[in-house]
């Protein structure tokens, strides 16, 4: 029965790693079962190039030494450090996280890469049992494939172009990226790097992303700083985009229960003569309580800080201009 | 002529690693740590059965042994020697029938690969979405599991999460982690509800409760022992959570998980404020000439649709110029209580 070629690759590795010595390629043609069919040397040496650039891709590098054959001195062998999943100590609280990764990303754009790393933590013999019952999907399937694509080119320092339209405008504009950095920041996911035009650093949240793709020609060269300073630029430009304040804010009693939930404390206290409670807001977005304080209405006052206090009534005074 | 092949070569290395030390183990089992279709797991391990060591002779080639039955007369009913063609038959018919399987040699591949660049960013990527949700998964497991997932890939994956968790509410996440601990044992909650729908704060009991992820919020869906009802929570409204002991049984959950939306109205949003349209799923978006963006909001509560338009008054204006009134009339009321300021 004629061997297939997925047949062949796992031959090759089987025999690689059975090695402490350097075959050659000649070598190899003559025992690896699946190169018997090879017509000539020409297509014998084109298979066997794609052979190793499909292992190189599965994550197997041949390495290259002098072999003992006398006519053909470049040998390849496979280190077995090099390519076997190493030992692994996961606790099952640990399994268990990566058993709900498997079912909330499930389906999801990166699919395959997801499954075939879990496969092989099982493989390896972590089995990742759900504890709790989770269903769902964790987030936007393709704002995980953008945010693992500027991973993987943050990685391997490469430069990418994409399109980016900015809070508050309408226009999407061009950019070019030396990548750093992907990280989430409560729930949403950034890439902070080099930009090239700009000439400067700059944070864009994923989600504004569009029409990624990498230049292929192109090496970043502007010096990476360390992941701390880089993780420190995040953070800053996270709040800028949405501060996160401390705030004390006063509610009337039985409403505003969104409000509530935020509040670490909840004292009761009247307002010009209506039942109440002040709310201790010890850390919150600013856009968010902006949008429940004047939701609320009559209902809940902003205190503190002055800057809440002080988009609550532009957004009050647009509203209560917009009747008109 | 090559044959086509049914299964990667990746996939037959990771099934060859996976038999391993393990014994017989049953194919439906297999399959399903596999994440592979039984008829796939079949066809891999039949690929795997001719694959080997150079010289191919017994004792070369990897070495399977199937059964139908693990508990009765052994695990070893058919032992692969693939000289007679009789054998040969016979052992194909087996791969497609038995219940069980061991490799019995590997011909050393003992451990799966590692994980490649692309799958290492992946999973990485996939965790870090769960910090900062320590409803959804343990918090410690998960930094556990980004760790050892740094050990055993290439360090250029320039992922990040470490830092991403610092901005949960204390209170919040105390209450999360105490509701996740109760489902993983199967218990009944009792914790205190922030409605935003109806704008109330009560307390609530729930049994048979399961976490469910929707994009970036997390729900609790569980039956509600109050009002006798399948209902759904989102959890970073649910505070004060106490683990009641084991469930009450649940009846069967109703088909439609959610109540339809009774209502909708059009709102517009201006001209250069189309971020806001990440902010909130609106179910219809219509971008016009001018700029501006016409969208539809569906709502269960007429209260709630006004809350939500005087809220987000400076990126949403309704069509309705009646209801654009009462919103403004809200506004100038509210407004008062900041003269002078």
């Amino acid at each position: 029965m004629a061997t297939s070629k997925s047949q062949r690759l796992v031959n090759l590795v089987i025999c690689l790693l059975s090695r402490s010595d350097y075959q050659s390629a000649r070598q190899i043609r003559a025992t690896v079962q699946g190169y018997e069919d090879s017509a000539s040397d020409e297509a014998f040496a084109r298979t066997f190039e794609r052979d190793k650039a499909e292992l190189e891709d599965a994550g197997v590098i041949l390495e290259k030494g002098t072999s003992r054959d006398v006519d053909e001195a470049i040998g390849y062998r496979i280190r077995r450090d090099d390519v076997e999943l190493p030992p692994l100590d996961l606790t099952p609280r640990a399994a268990g996280v990566l058993a709900v990764v498997g079912a909330v990303w499930a389906g999801a754009e990166r699919n395959a890469e997801l499954t075939g790393a879990l496969n092989k933590l099982r493989a390896a013999g972590i089995q990742p049992e759900l504890t709790a019952p989770v269903e769902g999907a964790a987030g936007d399937p393709r704002e995980l494939e953008v945010a693992a694509d500027l991973a993987e080119y943050a990685g391997t320092g490469n430069v990418v172009g994409f399109t980016h339209t900015p809070a508050g405008e309408t226009v999407p504009a061009e950019r070019s990226l030396e990548p750093w950095l992907v990280a989430s920041r409560e729930g949403h996911w950034y890439v902070v790097g080099y930009d090239r035009g700009r000439e400067a650093v700059r944070s864009f949240r994923i989600s504004r992303i569009a029409n990624l793709r990498v230049h292929q020609d192109t090496v970043a060269t502007h010096p990476r700083p360390s992941s701390s300073e880089v993780q420190a630029i995040l953070d800053a430009a996270v709040s800028a985009f949405d501060a996160t304040v401390s705030a004390r804010i006063w509610v009337a009693r039985d409403t505003a229960a969104e409000l509530r939930a935020c509040a670490r404390q909840t004292t009761p206290q009247e307002r010009n003569g209506v039942p109440g409670d002040l709310l201790d807001i010890p850390s919150a977005s600013l856009v968010r309580l902006t949008r429940l304080v004047a939701g609320a209405g009559v209902h809940a006052v902003a205190l503190e800080p002055a800057e809440l206090v002080a988009s609550v009534c532009t957004t009050l005074r647009t509203a209560a201009e917009a009747a008109s | 002529m090559t044959p086509r092949s049914p299964v990667p070569a990746e996939t037959m290395l990771t099934v060859l690693a996976y038999f391993q030390d393990r014994g017989p183990v049953a194919i439906a089992e297999a399959a399903s740590d596999l994440s592979l279709s039984e008829a796939r797991l079949r066809k891999a391990l039949g690929q795997l059965w001719t694959c080997g060591l150079p010289g191919y002779g017994p004792g070369e080639l990897i070495d399977l042994a199937f059964s139908s039955d693990v508990t009765f007369g052994g695990p070893i009913v058919f032992d692969g020697d693939f000289d007679e063609p009789d054998a040969f038959d016979e052992g194909e018919d087996l791969i497609d029938t038995a219940e069980f399987v061991e490799v019995t040699f590997s011909a050393g591949i003992t451990r799966p690969l590692r994980l490649t660049f692309e799958e290492a960013v992946t999973l990485k990527t996939a965790l870090a979405t769960l910090i900062g949700r320590p409803e959804v998964v343990d918090q410690d497991g998960l930094q556990e599991a980004l760790e050892v997932l740094g050990a055993i890939s290439t360090p250029e994956a320039r992922l990040d999460g470490t830092a991403a968790a610092q901005v949960v509410v204390d209170r919040h996440a105390d209450a999360a982690g105490e509701l996740r601990a109760a489902l993983e044992t199967g218990h009944a909650v009792r914790f205190l509800y922030h409605s935003a729908k109806s704008d109330s704060s009560r307390i609530r009991i729930v049994d048979g409760g399961r976490v469910h992820l929707r994009g970036e919020h997390t729900y609790l869906r569980g039956y509600d022992r109050g009002v006798g009802e399948w209902r759904t929570f989102r959890v970073d409204r649910i505070a004060d959570v106490e683990d009641l002991g084991p469930a009450r049984e649940v009846g069967p959950e109703p088909e439609d998980g959610d109540t339809p939306p009774v209502a909708h109205v059009y709102a517009e949003v201006p001209a250069g404020a189309e971020w806001f349209l990440d902010e909130y799923p609106f179910s219809e978006v219509e971008h016009r000439d001018d700029g501006t963006i016409r969208v539809r909001i569906d709502y269960y509560d007429a209260a709630w649709l006004r809350r939500f338009l005087a809220g987000n008054a400076t990126t949403l204006v309704p069509c309705d110029a009646q209801l654009r009134r009462e919103v403004a009339a809200a506004a100038r009321e509210a407004l008062a209580a900041y003269d002078g300021s």
